[in-house]
């Protein structure tokens, strides 16, 4: 699709959104159809320019483009080492199962998710951070099973539409209360007062997951 | 609108080496398809993780591990999953999505927008020309002008 100007391309991404959202006719009532809406719009705005001004970037699935079921936005620390060629050593072994993780979500596919920060199983693919409220998220890259894996935090933006932040190898966090609080300062930074989502299921979140 | 489209992954040419960054991306590729078709027929065969466990005689621990994420399953791991949740056998086949990809998108549309064109040895974890990379993107950000609604 070809957009004509920036605004076209906002209108148009905001009723995508919307329906996305299931806000058009949904069984969600009226008050709650609309929270949601305006909170997307707001964000969604926001994002537009943020991409404009290349702060964060759309990722694209190495296999498939941008023919995706869902939307990734990176910020550029993420988007640089997530960027091939991997190079031949453990550090592009670990960046590449990143990647990976990265296309999974863009193509749709099945992510493991823990909700309750307390009581994770140690294989979670995605998993709620304490505080619970602040709605961030930790992406968990926990292959190569011989490494302590890679941890990325960002919350979502809409449903199946992820926005990730920061980024670093598990061994490099000692307290990860410390890397919530890098998440959430550059959340703040980019979005201002404006908060990621918030839903009441995982339904809300995304599509095709597997609550653990 | 910046995007990320990349010419970096590419099928293996001659004698080069693969480098293991490029498998272990592969790799994990090859491993998260195989739990989307296992889930996938979980979900669809409604059958419970003890009933599953009890068919392949395994601790429901042992199940709900596996079932947790993609991980590094046996081929004889993957084929007994599936067939114990529903009698399904993997249907084994080979793509070249690399070289379709090449055929539908030439060099210059694929090529990032935002970005400077980035030589491979840049992209070596922690290297100077990977920071001056990333640099240069902030300072294209701080220097972008902001649009202004009408």
């Amino acid at each position: 699709m070809t957009f004509y100007s920036w605004r076209q391309a906002l209108r148009v991404r905001i009723t995508a959104g919307a329906f996305n959202l299931g806000l058009y006719g949904s069984r969600f009532p009226r008050k709650q159809r609309y929270r949601g809406l305006l909170t997307y719009m707001s964000i969604c705005a926001t994002l537009m320019r943020l991409l404009r001004r290349h702060r964060l970037f759309e990722l694209e699935s190495l296999f498939t483009g941008n023919d995706t079921a869902r939307t990734m936005i990176v910020s550029p620390d993420i988007l640089a080492v997530v960027t091939p060629p991997f190079s031949d050593t453990e550090h592009g072994r670990r960046l590449g199962e990143f990647r990976a993780w990265l296309d999974n979500f863009l193509e749709g596919g099945e992510v493991s998710v823990a909700e309750d920060p307390q009581q994770k199983p140690p294989d979670a693919m995605l998993a709620r951070v304490t505080p619970v409220e602040d709605e961030f998220w930790s992406v968990r890259v926990t292959e190569p099973e011989d490494t302590a894996g890679i941890r990325s935090l960002g919350g979502f933006g809409a449903k199946d539409k992820f926005i990730c932040l920061i980024w670093d190898f598990r061994e490099g966090i000692p307290v990860f209360d410390d890397e919530v609080d890098a998440a959430r300062d550059a959340w703040r930074d980019l979005f201002g007062s404006r908060g990621p989502m918030s839903g009441e299921s995982l339904d809300e979140y995304l599509t095709n997951y597997r609550a653990v | 609108m910046s995007t990320s489209q990349t010419t970096g992954l590419s099928e293996p040419v001659g004698s080069e080496k693969i480098s293991v960054g490029t498998l272990g991306y592969i790799r994990a590729r090859h491993r998260q398809r195989q739990y989307d078709v296992v889930i996938r027929e979980l979900k669809k065969s409604g059958i419970i993780q003890a009933d599953l466990a009890r068919r392949l005689d395994k601790a429901p621990e042992v199940v709900s591990r596996l079932l947790a994420r993609p991980g590094n399953w046996e081929s004889d791991t993957f084929s007994d999953l599936l067939f114990a949740i529903s009698g399904a056998v993997a249907s084994v086949h080979a793509e070249h999505p690399l070289s379709q990809r090449v055929e539908e998108f030439p060099a210059e549309q694929i090529k990032p927008e935002s970005a400077p064109i980035r030589s491979k040895s840049a992209f070596a974890l922690g290297t100077e020309a990977n920071n001056a990379i990333i640099d240069e993107w902030k300072k294209q950000a701080q220097d972008a002008p902001i649009p202004i609604a009408a």
